[in-house]
């Protein structure tokens, strides 16, 4: 009987090898038959090539790939590309937002030459990755996500679908590119990484996870793509490859009955954390043990109400619109962005301004038609609650404006980065409204730092109004 | 399906087992509340999606069993038909032809001589409607500005109760590694659900007639933690109830347990 091994749902099938027989210690006798998840498949060739056992792994095809695009690639974009090279296609490759990731990664393929399977975080990212792709090499690109489910010798996917597409067609992509691979290590998105025998792996971030972040389990970044084999931080191009830009923090204040309502609400959440000290007895999972109380605890329960108004009457105070407002009317025939964190906030402004709103409702024909209209220049302003939040191109956008809110740093350099792309000379800048004397201004001081390595020394200017 | 923050607060783990607590369909307060919230449901028939949270939210007021509430409406509303209105415009079309003209304001500028009422105005009599019927159209097609055209079954506070229990039981199984089953019957469909959902599996007939299977996905074995498949098995279920004599336990490893747990 001939012996071969074969691919089936993420793993790596040996046929006709009985129990008895040694094989690679990278199989278990699972089932009837000898099984390993398929990421070991490029430790497996050489051994399979000594026992004369098929190999049917493989089912990449080489692609005649001719690139459409004549553009450059920058030198540090050419220094990524021989570093990942020397690394056996094996690595990650961090640069900051608006340093051409995307172009990267084209180049990337266009040097590997197989079938390539793209993993991005979000729909909006997938459709861009296609849009990108399909200029790039003047091909059919497959889409795997929800809604639609084609796939081609490239094919772009997100995370969510990614565990689907793989276990199905795991074994047609010679290259993985992982966008934003800073997710990677969230546990059941990892299990794509393992469950695709794809030699050649390309990580691409802005924010390469701290070495505590990077495990989840079993496995670790390193391991599943390997080690950075590139880096550049933003400090390093601004000038040379992005638009500089200038941050302005406008402090308003609360009316006096929103001053009222904050300070009970406000009170009763800071008595129920003095009292309890959920931090103290149980450190980073204080919010889970919080959300734990609620359910049987009615002081905890009010407590997290509390907080819900006061996050509520924080995203909605008056003096962020009345300044909205202002910056409209001094911006109004420029490309403005405005970014609010809650969904109900964003229909508000679309409604009071006639502005196009995105967020995670609107369906992708009119996302697309909504981004392409504000290229063009038919559409002035955008308002957008979290879809823009990773690498969509607005490079048009000059202005944005940051309602408040509680983003995490590496949500906030992402935003930045929209603003960041070079258009000319011009200077872009980025008002954040916060409420003075409140939440809102802690959170904007924890952000700091990290926000701050583009613009060190450069042209820091924060102005309070 | 219940979201599995509806689920988790309802797993119960001890000893190496997992219990569901359910909710006891003889309790006056359980039935009270599904009763209140048929009710609530029902006199939200020709209001929006969004003004039934609302009026959920208030329901829910700072009653420490939100959660139980949320499930039982989930349950509802899973039930319940939201459906938009056919608006005599695409509200597309009437918001691509708006926003051209954005960002307006309430008065007049110098760079921005079009008021926010006229700029509707116009839109607005072009498709000949009114100006209050156009406001109306902007987002008609939100989820949140979604009808609730049918409130679904009849439910009695019993049927309610019943049907969430049931949804609880087969959410456990988001969280399951392995499932093994016996079943004596039904064979037909049972082989056709298991290949139409892609598990792996592992059958042996047993003594008296029926088979003893054991299913999971390929990749299982190796990551103990996946719940890849938990959603597949979790669909799985209701083929079981095809069958009529059956058996069922399963391994999970719901989020707050070390280690995987067994499920009768």
């Amino acid at each position: 009987m001939t012996t071969s091994l074969a691919f089936q749902g993420g793993t790596l099938v040996l046929k006709g090898v009985p129990q008895d027989q040694a094989v690679h210690p990278a199989f278990q006798w699972i089932k009837a038959r000898w099984r390993c998840e398929a990421y070991h498949y490029p430790a497996l060739t050489d051994w399979l090539h000594a026992q004369a056992i098929r190999d049917s792994v493989p089912r990449w095809q080489t692609l005649q790939l001719k690139l459409q695009d004549q553009r450059q690639p920058h030198d540090y974009q050419l220094a990524a590309l021989d570093a990942w090279e020397n690394a056996n296609q094996l690595g990650s490759i961090v640069l900051p937002t608006g340093a051409g990731k995307t172009f990267v990664a084209i180049h990337a393929i266009q040097r590997v030459k197989r079938s390539t399977v793209i993993i991005a975080p979000t729909i909006d990212l997938l459709h861009q990755w296609y849009a990108r792709l399909t200029n790039a090499f003047g091909i059919e690109i497959g889409v795997y996500y929800g809604s639609e489910k084609i796939v081609q010798p490239i094919t772009v996917t997100t995370y969510h679908s990614a565990g689907d597409l793989i276990a199905d067609y795991g074994n047609q992509f010679k290259l993985m590119i992982y966008d934003e691979v800073h997710h990677l290590p969230a546990p059941s998105w990892g299990e794509t990484a393992l469950m695709s025998p794809a030699p050649c792996r390309l990580g691409l971030t802005a924010t390469y996870p701290e070495p505590h972040e990077q495990t989840a389990g079993r496995w670790s970044l390193d391991h599943l793509i390997g080690p950075i084999v590139y880096e550049k931080r933003l400090d390093e191009l601004v000038g040379e490859q992005l638009a500089d830009y200038r941050t302005e923090r406008i402090r308003v204040n609360l009316t006096a009955s929103e001053r009222q309502q904050y300070d009970v609400d406000y009170a009763i959440y800071a008595t129920f954390f003095r009292s309890r000290q959920l931090p103290r007895t149980h450190g980073a999972g204080w919010w889970r043990e919080l959300m734990r109380l609620s359910a049987f605890d009615e002081e905890a329960r009010c407590a997290l109400l509390a907080r819900q108004r006061v996050q509520r009457l924080l995203a909605g105070a008056e003096g962020k619109f009345a300044t909205l407002d202002q910056l409209l009317h001094e911006h109004v025939h420029e490309r403005v962005l405005i970014f609010t964190e809650s969904n109900e906030i964003v229909y508000r402004i679309s409604n009071r301004y006639l502005i196009p709103a995105l967020t995670h409702e609107t369906k992708a024909a009119e996302r697309k038609e909504i981004l392409e209209s504000f290229q063009r220049g038919r559409y002035q302003a955008i308002v957008t609650s979290k879809v823009l939040n990773e690498g969509i191109d607005v490079p048009e956008a000059k202005v944005a404006i940051v309602l408040g809110g509680s983003a995490g740093a590496r949500e906030y350099i992402q935003r930045l980065g929209r603003v960041l792309r070079k258009v000319g000379n011009q200077q872009a800048v980025l008002y954040e409204i916060i409420v003075r004397k409140t939440v809102d201004e802690g959170r904007a001081q924890r952000r700091r730092p990290k926000a701050d390595q583009g613009d060190h020394s450069r042209s820091k200017l924060y102005v309070d109004r | 399906m219940l979201t599995g923050d509806l689920v988790r607060p309802h797993l119960d783990i001890r000893g190496g087992e997992l219990q569901i607590d359910t909710l006891d369909g003889n309790s006056v307060h359980w039935r009270t509340t599904a009763a209140a919230l048929i009710t609530l449901l029902q006199q939200q028939v020709g209001q929006t999606q969004e003004s039934w949270q609302r009026a959920l939210e208030r329901y829910e007021g700072n009653r420490t069993d939100y959660n139980v509430i949320r499930g039982l409406a989930k349950v509802l509303s899973d039930a319940a038909t939201f459906a938009t209105l056919p608006t005599p415009v695409a509200p597309a079309e009437l918001r691509a032809r708006l926003f051209a003209h954005g960002p307006v304001f309430t008065n007049a500028t110098l760079l921005q001589p079009q008021t926010r009422e006229v700029v509707l105005k116009e839109a607005a009599a072009a498709y000949g409607l009114s100006n209050q019927a156009a406001e109306g159209m902007l987002y008609a097609d939100r989820p949140a500005a979604y009808q609730l055209t049918d409130a679904g079954p009849l439910w009695t506070p019993e049927t309610l109760i019943a049907r969430y229990n049931l949804e609880l039981a087969r959410a456990a199984l988001y969280w399951a590694d392995q499932m093994e089953v016996q079943i004596y019957s039904g064979f037909k469909d049972f082989w056709k659900y298991i290949k139409f959902f892609k598990l792996m599996f592992w059958a042996t007939p047993l003594p008296d007639g029926g088979y003893r299977v054991v299913l999971d996905g390929p990749i299982s074995p190796f990551v103990k933690a996946t719940t890849r498949y938990g959603r597949q098995l979790a669909a799985f279920l209701p083929a079981l109830f095809l069958c009529d004599r059956w058996q069922m336990h399963a391994t999970v490893r719901p989020p707050q347990a070390e280690q995987t747990v067994r499920y009768t």
